[in-house]
């Protein structure tokens, strides 16, 4: 609102200005008028006065004359009649009138003064003669006429000198007493004229401040008002474009006056430019997102350029060959430890810091370069620093001017230090030469580690192997000793029985003897009794005594099928005696079975165990049967499997296979292992053997818990085991994986959690040579 | 009549057929002797003859069997028949399952294999005297 300010002084001084000029000027005009009113007002008053004195002296003169022409009516009489002492006493009478001088009666008959009176201090003296100096006052004449005879006689005259002094001064007095009024009335209206003046005064400034303040308040309410909203909403746009904000209001001015119009039509254009701002916005953003990304790889770029220069330890040089003016950096030199004048050094001075080994290349190479022998410039050489090291640095250099010849005249480049990577490069080589040796040592500890894995398993296997040796062994003990006691009681009785029987009875005792000896097959414990049961029950009913202890006797002999046929035997009275005879008998048969069934499956075991641990060093195939090489195996884990797990073993005619037969024994005992793991020992244990496109597939399947698939691809790692500490080392199926891959052979494996996992080994037959 | 029974556990049958005869020899005049190819079946077997009644004496097991093994089977059967004398006859056993079942089952006897002959009747005749007497007492 400084343009409120700036309006509301001259306003007021205007309007106060303005109107004590019309004041001044109406004060002006008034005293004109008033000085005119009592200019003309004194002239009127003026004028009458001199009228009323002229009157007065008219009046007086009247009234002279007339007494004048009265007294000389008087005197006529006096002169005709010539009495002088008569005429005193009238002429007194006239002197005494006011402003009466003299009066004289002339008589023309005698031509002489009849009388004269006078006035001398006061006195009143009557005479003949005037007194000279009467010719200054007024003089009334009349004549003397008198008729004589009937005849008009002129007598002579009267004269009254008369003085108006005393009346003109009268009459001064008079008016001097209207004009002292009359000024004392124009002091009055002076005065009252000079005591309005304040008020008015009064008034007009509080009229003129009133009328400005009215005024001002028109030209706020109706110009400054508008102009201030007009001025705010431009600010507010240009703050709006200024700052860019999103939205603006359009200036809150709507009369129908010259401003609302501008006002309408400044806020077309603030919208229009809005709009305008809001796409130049957006486009800015754009611009401003693509300048802040431009700018920020720059920045990386610049960052990175400057590590590299810094990190990477680089430095730039610059050869001019005809000055053969040498420069580096000062950077590269401070870094190299030189304080290197860069500007006045020579190409010799830089080779002199040239490992000597590596100066003649480099130099070779700069010049096979030059002569263009060589399309680029990079070499690495090792360089002296200030404190006698060795720098390796990579220089790579390119012409950069040439002259009109074509010969370079300026070379310039880069220097990097690569200590740091020869470095690496040199401890790589160590670490590659270590891990080589450690590989040798790996690989040596590895056939260590599978012959220990193996070791593990075989371990394992020791404790059911003593149950598998040590089983058979007491059967073959037990049997033995068994066979030594029935052979001394058969031999015992078989005297005595053949005496006690009869010859059909002996028949019959041998034909039962020979049915135990052919009896075929052992019958399971539950199948032998439930035959002994229903023997029992059969014989109890014909009446036998002692019936169940002779029916698990003639279902031991194998007889149960035809037990009638031995009535006789049975009814005799020697019954128990003949059958234990038989017994012992048929005891020595099958104990000796037993024996040879457990020396049998001990051998087994022992050909199993000896097949497993062998080693074979000679590292040669070997052409082998499938079946055999898995049976082994099966043999050792026989007590495992039989816990509860059914084991399937289908097997093809297949072909021997070349192969490594102990290795792959070491594959179907980690294979089985694991799937009697799996299985936790119950289940069902498939193992196939089949041979299809010139490869023999062994396939082990168990239906144990599967392989979750988040350890599916691990379980092959070396060293990877879900099994309990001490149970093995992780190592077997590395080995697994290992030894099938010596055969050129390959492992499939799939498994689900819960149902099983099914291992399948392809083994290629050689190619035949 | 009331008769006792012997009874032989093995998954094995040459060792249970040469366990029957050992026993029938010694035993088979005065008791029952059964034998039974695991544990399931031999607890059917006393469930069986027990009804008939016949009185389990001894039981002859082996540890290592499919199925249930020997020492949860000794605990089974000397929670029925807390009497029954129970002998152990393994080739190879867990200390930890042998310690565990002389506790709970009230082992008599554990026995290797290869076995003997006089071992195993003296062993059992041990148990039976021991029995009688505790019977008679």
């Amino acid at each position: 609102m400084k343009l409120a300010y700036k309006l509301l002084i001259p306003l007021v001084s205007i309007l106060v200005l303005g109107f004590w000029l019309l004041y001044a000027l109406w004060i002006h005009s008034e005293r004109a008028m008033i000085d005119a009113f009592e200019a003309q007002s004194s002239r009127v008053i003026m004028d009458q006065l001199a009228q009323h004195r002229e009157r007065r002296l008219e009046t007086e003169r009247a009234y002279l004359e007339f007494v004048a022409s009265m007294a000389a009516k008087v005197a006529v009489e006096f002169v005709s009649n010539m009495n002088y002492a008569g005429i005193e006493q009238p002429i007194s009478e006239l002197l005494a009138l006011d402003g009466v001088k003299a009066v004289q009666v002339f008589d023309a008959t005698t031509d002489q003064t009849f009388v004269a009176a006078y006035r001398e201090g006061g006195r009143s003296l009557v005479g003949t003669e005037l007194p000279q100096g009467l010719a200054e006052y007024q003089q009334f004449r009349d004549r003397l006429t008198g008729s004589f005879d009937g005849h008009a006689v002129d007598y002579g005259y009267i004269a009254i000198y008369y003085d108006d002094a005393r009346l003109l001064g009268e009459i001064q007095a008079m008016e001097r007493a209207s004009l002292a009024r009359i000024d004392r009335i124009k002091a009055d209206v002076q005065h009252m004229l000079a005591q309005r003046v304040d008020f008015q005064l009064v008034v007009f400034v509080i009229a003129a401040l009133l009328l400005a303040g009215c005024v001002f308040l028109l030209v706020y309410r109706f110009v400054l008002t508008p102009l201030y909203a007009l001025h705010q909403g431009l600010e507010q746009f240009f703050a709006f474009l200024q700052r860019q904000e999103d939205r603006i209001a359009p200036i809150a001015l709507t009369g129908g006056d010259e401003f609302g119009d501008m006002a309408r039509a400044l806020n077309k254009n603030i919208e229009v430019s809005a709009k305008l701002l809001q796409s130049i916005n957006a486009l800015n953003a754009t611009l401003e997102q693509k300048v802040e990304a431009r700018t920020r790889q720059l920045r990386l770029a610049n960052e990175k350029l400057e590590l590299s220069l810094e990190g990477g330890r680089l430095g730039s040089f610059d050869w001019e060959i005809p000055s053969d003016r040498y420069s580096i950096d000062e950077r590269w030199a401070s870094l190299l430890g030189f304080e290197f004048d860069a500007a006045d050094s020579r190409l010799d001075v830089w080779t002199s810091l040239i490992h000597p080994d590596d100066l003649d290349p480099t130099l070779q190479r700069l010049q096979r370069y030059l002569v263009a022998e060589e399309p680029h410039y990079e070499t690495q050489y090792r360089v002296r620093t200030k404190d006698g090291r060795y720098l390796w640095i990579l220089a790579r250099g390119k012409v950069v001017t040439c002259d009109s010849q074509g010969r370079p005249v300026r070379v310039a480049g880069t220097h990097m230090d690569i200590s740091h990577i020869k470095e690496t490069e040199q401890r790589l080589l160590d670490a590659t030469q270590r891990a080589e040796r450690a590989l040798t040592e790996l690989q040596s500890a590895q056939a260590q580690l599978i012959q220990s894995e193996k070791m593990a398993a075989l371990g394992h296997l020791i404790a059911g192997v003593a149950h598998e040796i040590n089983t058979p062994l007491g059967a073959v003990k037990s049997s033995g000793s068994n066979i030594a006691h029935s052979l001394e009681q058969a031999l015992g009785n078989l005297p005595e029985l053949f005496r006690l029987l009869t010859p059909e009875e002996e028949s019959l005792f041998l034909d039962l003897l020979a049915r135990a000896r052919a009896q075929t097959g052992i019958l399971s414990s539950r199948e032998a009794r439930r035959l002994t049961r229903a023997l029992a029950g059969g014989l109890e009913g014909q009446g036998v005594a002692g019936a169940r202890r002779i029916a698990d006797i003639l279902v031991q002999l194998g007889v149960q099928d035809s037990p009638d046929s031995y009535l006789p035997l049975i009814r005799h009275s020697h019954c128990d005696f003949i059958l234990e005879t038989a017994y012992s008998v048929a005891a020595i048969a099958t104990n000796t079975a037993n024996i040879n069934h457990a020396v049998e499956r001990a051998a087994k075991i022992i050909v199993a165990l000896k097949s497993f641990s062998r080693h074979d060093a000679s590292g040669k195939r070997r052409e082998t049967d499938l079946r055999q090489n898995i049976e082994t195996v099966l043999t050792l884990y026989h007590n495992q499997i039989k816990q509860n797990t059914e084991l399937v073993f289908r097997h093809a005619e297949i072909p021997p296979l070349s192969c490594y037969p102990d290795e792959l024994c070491q594959v179907w005992t980690n294979l089985i292992h694991n799937a009697l793991q799996a299985m936790h020992s119950h289940g069902t244990l498939q193992i196939d053997l089949a041979a299809e496109n010139g490869t023999a597939v062994v396939t082990v399947a168990d239906t144990g818990d599967g392989i979750p698939s988040e350890i599916r691809e691990r379980i092959f790692e070396p060293f990877f085991t879900t099994k309990r500490a001490g149970e093995g080392c992780g190592l077997g199926l590395d080995i697994v994986k290992k030894i099938i891959a010596k055969h050129d052979g390959r492992l499939e494996l799939e498994s689900e959690v819960g149902v099983g996992t099914t291992f399948k080994v392809y083994l290629p037959y050689p190619e035949p040579i | 009549m009331e008769q006792g029974i012997l009874l032989c556990v093995d998954d094995e049958m040459m060792v249970l057929s040469a366990l029957r005869d050992q026993l029938r020899r010694v035993y088979g005049d005065r008791h029952l002797i059964e034998i039974a190819e695991s544990a399931e079946e031999e607890l059917e077997i006393l469930d069986e003859l027990s009804g008939d009644g016949y009185i389990p004496l001894v039981i002859i097991s082996d540890w290592r069997m499919p199925g249930m093994k020997g020492d949860e089977f000794l605990a089974e059967v000397h929670r029925r028949f807390p009497q029954v004398i129970k002998i152990m006859l393994s080739g190879q056993a867990d200390e930890e399952a042998v310690l565990r079942v002389r506790t709970q089952a009230n082992l008599h006897e554990f026995i290797v294999k290869p076995w003997s002959t006089e071992v195993l009747i003296a062993s059992i005749d041990v148990g039976l005297d021991a029995l009688w007497t505790r019977v008679r007492s």
